[in-house]
């Protein structure tokens, strides 16, 4: 059993992360919450630069780490630089909304908020307020609630 | 959510039961090709992250992010575990130096060998990941590197 410990470990801390959305957003499934973990992560990891990405992401779990990390594609390595999302008629909600569109009783807010919430109880306070310098308007208000709320 | 008393864990999510089983598997073909006859998780696991990290250091960072788009999701956690940003190019690496690393790596087992090592874990990522996708990735190793392999 003892070789199991790495992948044991690595599961019940997903397990955590997926419990603590079910309770920030009232979701009764860790299926449901493991969807809105994706949507949520990969649409905020888009509007990360690379630098963020890799702090951010080294204080995830193995695998929440590859959940973060899944269908990555940047198109371009010299735009991510920037912020690739900040152009016109980009909405970070909207996106998310028409991402959980299959999943009506998921209300986009919601998920942003439980998984902003979780990550926060999760990562370093230094990480969290790094991150308030740097992210775009709309989502640093999302990102200011769930980490001043929570 | 089903809570299996007998088990002590929760099987709710497939997805990352199924990944549990997929990363096994990972460890299984590790330790047959690197000939390894005791059953160790953990030295398999050392192995594969000894070895994924100096490759992913290896490689020109767009190409890191595309084999790592085709790795489970633990194991993609573990590829992208201590990554930095700040070496924006690849090191220029010598075959010395990759086998010091390795075996600087597992230092704590018996039984190593870091050729043995590099090549058997490199076999089985070239056997898990797209023909297409290994064939880039062996395009841009060093020359020296590359003799590794046979």
């Amino acid at each position: 059993m003892e070789n199991k410990h790495i992948f044991e470990k690595t599961i019940q801390e997903a397990h955590v992360w997926l419990k603590d959305i079910c309770t920030y957003s009232k979701l009764d499934t860790q299926d449901k919450a493991l969807i809105v973990l994706r949507v949520v992560l990969h649409e905020f990891r888009d509007n990360l630069t690379l630098k963020n990405m890799a702090n951010l992401s080294a204080e995830f779990p193995l695998l929440i780490k590859g959940i973060f990390f899944e269908s990555w594609k940047p198109a371009d390595m010299a735009l991510i630089q920037k912020f690739p999302k900040e152009k016109e008629n980009y909405y970070f909600k909207e996106s998310i909304a028409e991402k959980l569109q299959k999943y009506p009783e998921i209300h986009a807010d919601e998920a942003i908020l439980a998984v902003f919430k979780t990550i926060g109880k999760h990562i370093a306070r230094g990480e969290v307020e790094k991150l308030r310098k740097i992210l775009p308007p709309e989502i640093l208000t999302y990102w200011f609630k769930a980490t001043t709320e929570r | 959510m089903i809570y299996n008393k007998k088990k002590r864990k929760m099987v709710a999510v497939p997805i990352l039961e199924k990944n549990i089983h997929q990363t096994m598997d990972w460890h299984y073909t590790i330790e047959e090709e690197c000939g390894w006859e005791e059953e160790n998780q953990r030295k398999a696991f050392a192995a594969l992250r000894v070895v994924l990290h100096e490759l992913r250091d290896l490689l020109p960072v767009e190409n890191a992010i595309q084999l790592s788009a085709q790795l489970p999701l633990i194991i993609r956690g573990l590829f992208f575990e201590n990554w930095s940003t700040r070496s924006g190019r690849p090191k220029i690496r010598k075959k010395e130096y990759l086998l010091a690393s390795v075996e600087e790596g597992l230092s704590s087992y018996s039984e190593i060998d870091g050729e043995e090592v590099i090549r058997g874990v490199l076999r089985v990522l070239s056997d898990k990941v797209s023909e297409g996708e290994w064939r880039k990735v062996i395009a841009v190793f060093p020359a020296e590197i590359r003799d590794l392999l046979g």
